[in-house]
């Protein structure tokens, strides 16, 4: 007979990996709670009339986060046959006020004590025949890591169905007043608790005359208690739990928390902790978006789409084959993109790490650094290449797995599914064949070079300087991305984000905001759209609402690429980096300290209480795959909204309005384009940035952020060889190597960098030339002759100065969000004005700022005073004001 | 001929991207954000909001 069970317990507690091993299905499992937010159902391994479905991680049974809401009515209203509670067997305590809440539900309840290993590792030993006993249910030791207790599971979960558990007792007026309840509504137990305790989404089913009988009953408990009786239930629960732990708890304070304990005394001290922070940030930028990264990002840029794919992409639309160099590479190319992301994820579903692919990277990034090898080692290091890259794909083939097939179930999003469904030696043959298909795609799609479609020179135009040059400006940012991605997944994974929220807490503290308004904000450095929807946790309506309006401060990963463009047009990619991050991190902490000071965003202080998780080891396969999959969604949307919008602006920049081609590069001023820039620009002139190129860019932005590069990538071009002839790769390269012509050196080369910091900064945010001057002339330009791509086409048109530059990003880093953004804004705000004040007041501070930057850095430059200098001066004392003014609402 | 052939391409890959922002936005996802690792919290089976 068929037969459902739900897995249930707190986030962290492991029951996706248990979901894993009773299914075989290889679900995600992550370190933020939240990872699960909907339910995922899979057949019990050998019983395939068994359901077992995998709820999100919960810490209690309120109507509260989105969390709570799916389980809660999953187990309500859909009456599983039997809950597995999956408890962490190191936090006891904690975890068994959840059980006490499900053994209120009259459904049988097995628990299961995950995570047992540990315990054990510890010297500790929790007595699961006691736990049984004080229970009332069945009591399971497993280990989901170990694969140990899962047969006994198993046989638990398809055999008979045990006795619904021993709820815990409350005090004599409590219960007395739950049995009038269970009477007066006929609900069970756990119902009748949850009215007793005011749950609104309950109390909306009565009618009213038993609203007004539990409310009476609630209001006398209170009174007699002197306290509320969220309060008296908690107590309860927790003085039964007490009682309990103590009988079944066997050891000492394990080590892992003692290392934890002391490595949190130096990361979250009082004053050092956010120092260590700003440089832990720092050094990840620098790894990613000054050294590392560069070097990819480079590459992206002067070879792959200012060579490869333009010598490719002329021999398909244009009337000269491309050289076989060209079309070798970009098979090459392809090709292995295709097969490193498949093996990658074919690894991780096999259960095993995929990092040590990162090995077949190396013989490239070896010819990328040095490429001035003689020729023994040059040929020595592809063949290099060649061989990691077979050994990789052999041991893919044959490395046999620890998981047993690939279990997605609908609900997972299909750009997130594995194509491969066959396991053991079917699997293999499915993953050769895979191998064989994107091989022969690759080498396909080289082959279209030769073509030779002469198609019209509008039609090249489009494709070249239009879809391919904005396209190629955004995916040029991608190994940067990636590297970024990798490194912000390793500090998540080891646990030292959470720390990050528990240290903004203090300083949150004193500007009225609790440390849970910033949880949102680090969701948000991912992307705008669930960060805005992870505001649903605060339960204070006015805190909520203010962390809507600021959560889209700090920048998200589709601001990236504007970041690390102005980085490279300011000469400072690294510090240009943190500026921005703590440039979203300052205004959502000034701006909460001016709302706060307003009518209607006045109260008090939510206390925060947040678990810290141990300290641990990254998991490999988990920073893989969220990298990954990270990776491939900016992948994703550049292949998408950035194609679509940089089509759109390359014909708006090419016609007129009477549909004339404007076929050279000095006719966009007279594009349809350019007349609709020039009507916005004047807006942006106290800015600095006053023309209509810039102010395009910014409109494009509002679609999706990485628009902004596309956009400059459409106007200012990608490369020298943008629309032109096109360039073989290969032999012309090697030439050009031979020209001094090179490729930009890493930039671990230079000396001092860390040194020349607070020179540059200060060189950076006061300026030292008139507005209108080229930012990349004269000797800036000789020095700075690493710059490519789009950053050096914007640096010689001289379309920003330094100050102008930093103004324009600091704008678009900080005002209106893209439109999924927004959607998202007004969904939670559920008020079309408060929707328009959010973003109104967004841009607002957004142009505040910008303006601010520009007029008073003019100024301390040695620049002219002149009116915008006053209004500036009179708006930055109109801010202080605003900041340090009494707050005549604090309690 | 050629033109024909590129167009029909360049369409194929419009209409394909504007089916991916339309799914996308009816979902209530941002469009494949990433930062979820593959459970992405845009896509839940009954979106519950506080009001």
């Amino acid at each position: 007979m068929k037969r459902t069970i739900a897995l249930a317990g707190n986030p962290n507690s492991g029951k996706t990996s248990l979901f894993n091993e009773l299914t075989g299905a290889n679900q995600y499992v992550g370190n933020w709670p939240g990872v699960t937010v909907e339910r995922k159902g899979g057949s019990l391994r050998d019983h395939e009339e068994v359901e077992l479905q995998d709820l999100p991680g919960i810490y209690s049974m309120s109507p509260y986060t989105p969390e709570e809401v799916v389980t809660r009515r999953y187990l309500v209203e859909e009456k599983p046959d039997m809950i597995v509670n999956v408890v962490d067997a190191t936090n006891l305590e904690r975890n068994l006020y959840l059980t006490s809440q499900l053994l209120e539900t009259g459904i049988p309840v097995v628990v299961a004590l995950n995570m047992i290993d540990l315990v054990e590792k510890r010297g500790g030993r929790v007595d699961a025949a006691a736990l049984s006993a004080a229970l009332g249910c069945p009591v399971l030791a497993v280990s989901a890591l170990r694969q140990t207790g899962l047969e006994e599971l198993i046989s638990l979960c398809a055999g008979e169905l045990p006795a619904a558990g021993k709820p815990l007792a409350y005090p004599a007026g409590v219960e007395k007043a739950v049995a009038e309840i269970r009477e007066l509504c006929a609900c069970n137990r756990w119902k009748a608790v949850k009215l007793l305790e005011g749950d609104s989404e309950l109390a909306a089913a009565l009618d009213s005359a038993q609203r007004v009988e539990v409310d009476s009953r609630r209001v006398a408990l209170e009174k007699a208690a002197e306290t509320d009786i969220a309060s008296i239930i908690a107590s309860a629960r927790y003085d039964a739990i007490c009682a309990v732990t103590p009988q079944v708890i066997v050891g000492k304070e394990s080590p892992a928390d003692a290392v934890s304990a002391k490595i949190d005394a130096v990361l979250t001290h009082r004053v050092f902790g956010l120092f260590i922070f700003a440089a832990v940030m720092y050094a990840i930028f620098y790894i990613s978006i000054g050294t590392v990264g560069t070097w990819g990002t480079d590459w992206a840029n002067d070879v792959l789409f200012g060579s490869v794919v333009a010598g490719w992409l002329g021999g398909f639309i244009g009337d000269t084959p491309a050289s076989m160099e060209s079309m070798v590479m970009f098979s090459s190319v392809l090709g292995m993109v295709l097969v490193f992301g498949s093996a990658l994820r074919r690894l991780h579903d096999l259960g095993r790490n995929g990092s040590w692919l990162y090995l077949a990277v190396l013989p490239f990034a070896m010819e990328y650094m040095c490429p001035h090898l003689p020729e023994p080692v040059h040929t020595g290091v592809m063949w290099l290449l060649y061989a990691a890259n077979a050994v990789l794909l052999l041991a893919c083939l044959l490395l046999p797995g620890t998981r047993g097939g690939n279990n997605y179930g609908t609900e997972t999003p299909r750009f997130c599914r594995n194509p491969f469904r066959l396991s053991g030696r079917g699997g293999r043959v499915e993953f050769a064949v895979w191998l064989v298909l994107l091989g022969l795609a690759a080498y396909g799609a080289g082959l279209c070079g030769t073509l030779t479609l002469e198609c019209s020179e509008q039609l090249q135009a489009l494709v070249g300087d239009g879809c391919v040059a904005g396209v190629g400006a955004v995916i040029g940012f991608l190994p940067q991305m990636a590297v970024l991605f990798f490194l912000l997944s390793l500090l998540e994974d080891c646990g030292y984000m959470a720390r990050v929220a528990f240290m903004m807490d203090r300083i949150f503290r004193t500007i009225g905001m609790s440390g849970k308004s910033f949880i949102p904000l680090l969701v948000a450095m991912g992307c705008g759209v669930p960060g805005v929807m992870a505001t649903r946790t605060i339960e204070n309506e006015k805190d909520r609402r203010m962390s809507v309006m600021l959560t889209t401060f700090i920048p998200c990963s589709a601001k990236l690429p504007v970041i690390t463009l102005f980085g490279a047009i300011l000469g400072q990619d690294a510090l240009t980096a943190t500026i921005a991050y703590f440039a979203g991190v300052l205004s959502v902490i000034l701006s909460g300290c001016i709302l706060r000071k307003t009518h209607a965003f006045a109260g008090s202080y939510t206390p925060f209480v947040m678990e810290l998780p141990a300290y641990h080891m990254p998991r490999g396969a988990n920073i893989n795959l969220r990298a990954m999959e990270r990776c491939k969604a900016f992948a994703r949307k550049a292949g998408t909204i950035i194609f679509l919008a940089c089509g759109l602006v390359w014909y708006a920049s090419h016609y007129t309005w009477n549909q004339s081609y404007l076929p050279e590069d000095d006719q966009i001023e007279e594009s349809m384009l350019a007349d609709v820039g020039n009507t916005v620009a004047p807006l942006f002139s106290p800015l600095g940035w006053g023309t209509w190129k810039p102010a395009v860019a910014t409109v494009t932005g509002l679609v999706a952020k990485e628009n902004v590069v596309g956009t400059f990538g459409v106007l200012y071009g990608t490369g020298d060889t943008a629309g032109d002839e096109p360039a073989a790769a290969g032999e012309d390269a090697a030439a050009a190597e031979e020209e001094d012509e090179l490729p930009a050196t890493p930039t671990l080369c230079k000396a001092n960098a860390l040194t020349a910091v607070p020179l540059a900064a200060y060189k950076c945010i006061c300026g030292v030339q008139e507005p209108e001057a080229a930012a990349g002339a004269g000797d800036e330009e000789e020095e700075d002759d690493e710059t490519t791509g789009v950053a050096a086409n914007i640096k010689s048109a001289g379309a920003f100065s330094s100050l102008a530059a930093l103004s324009f990003m600091l704008f678009n880093l900080l005002c209106a969000p893209c439109f999924a953004a927004c959607g998202a804004i007004r969904n939670e705000m559920n008020s079309p004005r408060w929707t328009i004040f959010a973003i109104g007041y967004m841009c607002g501070w957004a142009y505040l700022v910008a303006f601010l930057t520009y007029q008073l850095g003019m100024l301390a430059a040695g620049g002219s005073f002149c009116t915008g200098s006053a209004v500036a001066i009179a708006a930055a004392l109109c801010l202080l004001y605003l900041i340090f003014r009494r707050n005549k609402y604090a309690k | 001929m050629g033109n024909i052939i590129v167009i029909t391409i360049l369409g194929v890959f419009a209409l394909l991207a504007l089916r991916s922002c339309l799914r996308s936005k009816r979902k209530g996802c941002s469009g494949g954000c990433g930062s979820c690792g593959g459970n992405c919290p845009c896509h839940r089976s009954k979106p519950q909001l506080r009001h």
